[in-house]
């Protein structure tokens, strides 16, 4: 089963929920989808045994061939090429290149070549009995998209595999939710995060990917989420009351079930219920 | 002048839209706020507001296949880089179609398809909007779900707010910005005279922050760090004024934890009577925030 941990506010407890869900299944994987900002590693320590770059493609003028037409600046569609006829100038710049291929393809005289830029690093290891793999996108890349779809490839061979989405509700995220079985939605109960969880709803829901909600920090705020939760008949698996010692674990990077050992029931529970709500959408 | 301060943090839910609110409410002369966050848009939450105007937000143009005219050779398919043709077989052969949200818009399929049976059509990915609040005009959006072009939005976003700002006569902008170091954080950050990092006392506050610092400093934008709920884990400061250090950015301040603060959000009284505790440190580090744009 590929079990989604999203939330369209970020914050809200995505990592906290998915480490410990990945901690009570024997046997699970746990994927860090959340590229820009990946944290699950912070409280899984694990020890890396691989390391993959995951590489993007850029487009380079080969000087040598290249006629100054410029039917290469005229077809791309980002404006990432200038050619400069009177000087005898080709500018690439490679941020807003996409790779697409049109500037190869209408260029007369063959002088577009393809290159490789680092674009993030995707790593894998263990954590106790957990397989760990984790998206990194370079702080100097342009684009999160190449790193999380080389996470997403060829999931871990499982029995339960969490993924750690990023906040939002992006494509990234849709690319992330579209691979799960079903999807935990984590949010707090403030106005912020019952707007962006109506957007996360609206998004599982497109997708058909059925969905449940755990409250973090449940007596803060007001009562607006479980009244959307009641209207949409969204169920809530788990309500989590804020806990000091729980944010100053985190702060230290210890996972929730290393501080409050006494929830591990009450995750559980969660658990099984998450699989109830696969089982159910298999059999529809 | 008109300066630009954008609020980023890295890590989501560290505090960026309540405080962004509280500074431009409260301590900020004569606003222009803009939510750069467009895909999980926050900060309109934050006043009373009422809507200015609306408009629509075509990122990119996307291809359409006239199935009339298409041969069904798979040119289109076998060329496109994105993914974005899906394929129906049907008895002897196959039809072609384009996912718009997985078109990026190259034109590559267009120009290579030999009946001409695609063409590039406009494409909405979301809407804009300029509200009124009490306390100066806001600009936001909201990207429609499932769509990648938030890094486009995000800059039709910022030009709206500088064209008010210049409309207007009003000599600071203030950015809401996204969490993460993608697209949609740079187009919030570019060319922007001070970015404000808030952070969380806690291992991940501190990667996030040191990860989005690497982004700012590459875009040549100087930048500040305020430790927002301290008092969650003090001992996380030391190591957080270090990591800012090392990114080139002086920890200017920190808010202490404010349990209050998400009920006084829900009630609608967090600008108008913020909880004790936050006023007098808002305005101290909003001081000290002044004191660090550049001249």
């Amino acid at each position: 089963m590929n079990l989604c941990v999203a939330s369209g506010k970020g914050g809200t407890g995505k990592t906290t929920l998915a480490v410990s869900l990945a901690q009570i299944a024997p046997d699970s994987a746990y994927v860090d989808c959340d590229v820009e900002a990946p944290n699950g590693h912070l409280f899984l320590r694990p020890s890396i045994t691989r390391k993959s770059e995951v590489t993007r493609v850029v487009v380079a003028v080969d000087l040598d061939k290249c006629t100054w037409c410029g039917k290469c600046m005229d077809a791309c569609a980002y404006h990432a090429i200038v050619i400069a006829h009177a000087t005898k100038r080709a500018l690439v710049f490679e941020d807003l290149c996409t790779g697409c291929g049109v500037c190869g393809f209408v260029c007369p005289d063959n002088a577009i070549r393809e290159e490789e830029r680092p674009a993030g690093v995707v790593t894998e290891g263990y954590s106790d009995g957990i397989a760990t793999r984790a998206g990194c996108m370079n702080v100097d890349a342009p684009h999160a998209h190449p790193t999380l779809k080389a996470t997403l490839e060829d999931l871990p061979d499982r029995p339960l595999v969490i993924i750690d989405a990023e906040p939002g509700v992006t494509g990234r995220v849709v690319d992330t939710v579209r691979r799960s079985d079903v999807c935990l939605l984590v949010t707090e109960p403030t106005p912020f995060g019952r707007h962006d969880l109506e957007l996360a709803l609206m998004m599982t829901r497109h997708l058909g990917v059925p969905s449940a909600l755990v409250i973090n920090r449940s007596d803060i705020g007001d009562e607006s989420v479980r009244d959307f939760c009641r209207a949409e008949k969204v169920p809530v698996l788990l309500e989590i009351p804020f806990d000091r010692r729980i944010a100053a674990g985190y702060a230290d990077g210890r996972t929730l079930l290393e501080v409050r050992p006494d929830l591990r029931g009450a995750i559980g529970n969660v658990l099984e219920r998450l699989r109830a709500l696969a089982r159910g959408k298999g059999e529809r | 002048m008109t300066r630009q301060i954008a609020v980023v943090s890295g890590k989501g839910g560290t505090g960026k839209t309540s405080l962004a609110a509280l500074w431009g409410a409260r301590n900020a002369k004569r606003p222009v706020f803009v939510d750069a966050d467009v895909d999980a848009s926050n900060l309109p939450l934050a006043f009373r507001h009422t809507l200015r105007e609306r408009h629509r937000f075509i990122g990119r143009e996307v291809a359409v296949v006239d199935q009339a005219v298409c041969t069904e050779c798979g040119v289109c398919t076998d060329l496109c880089r994105f993914g974005a043709f899906i394929t129906r077989e049907n008895g002897d052969g196959a039809s072609y179609e384009v996912d718009p949200l997985a078109c990026e818009g190259c034109t590559l399929c267009s120009l290579a398809c030999p009946s001409h049976a695609i063409s590039m059509v406009p494409h909405e990915s979301g809407d804009w909007f300029v509200s009124d609040t009490p306390y100066g005009p806001l600009v936001h959006a909201q990207l429609s779900i499932a769509e990648g072009n938030s890094g486009k939005l995000g800059t039709q976003v910022r030009r709206a707010g500088e064209d008010l700002a210049e409309e207007e006569n009003r000599d600071l902008i203030l950015i809401d910005g996204p969490p993460g170091i993608g697209c949609q954080t740079i187009a919030a950050l570019t060319g922007v005279d001070l970015a404000v990092v808030v952070t969380e006392p806690s291992a991940s506050g501190r990667h996030d922050m040191a990860r989005v610092l690497a982004v700012i400093a590459r875009l040549g934008v100087p930048a500040v760090v305020i430790l927002n709920k301290v008092d969650l884990a003090p001992a996380q400061e030391d190591p957080i004024r270090l990591a800012a250090a090392q990114h080139g950015a002086d920890l200017v301040g920190t808010v202490p934890f404010v349990p209050e603060l998400p009920r006084a959000l829900a009630m609608g009284t967090l600008i108008e009577s913020p909880p004790p505790g936050l006023v007098s440190a808002m305005s101290v580090l909003w001081a000290r925030i002044w004191s660090h744009l550049p001249d």
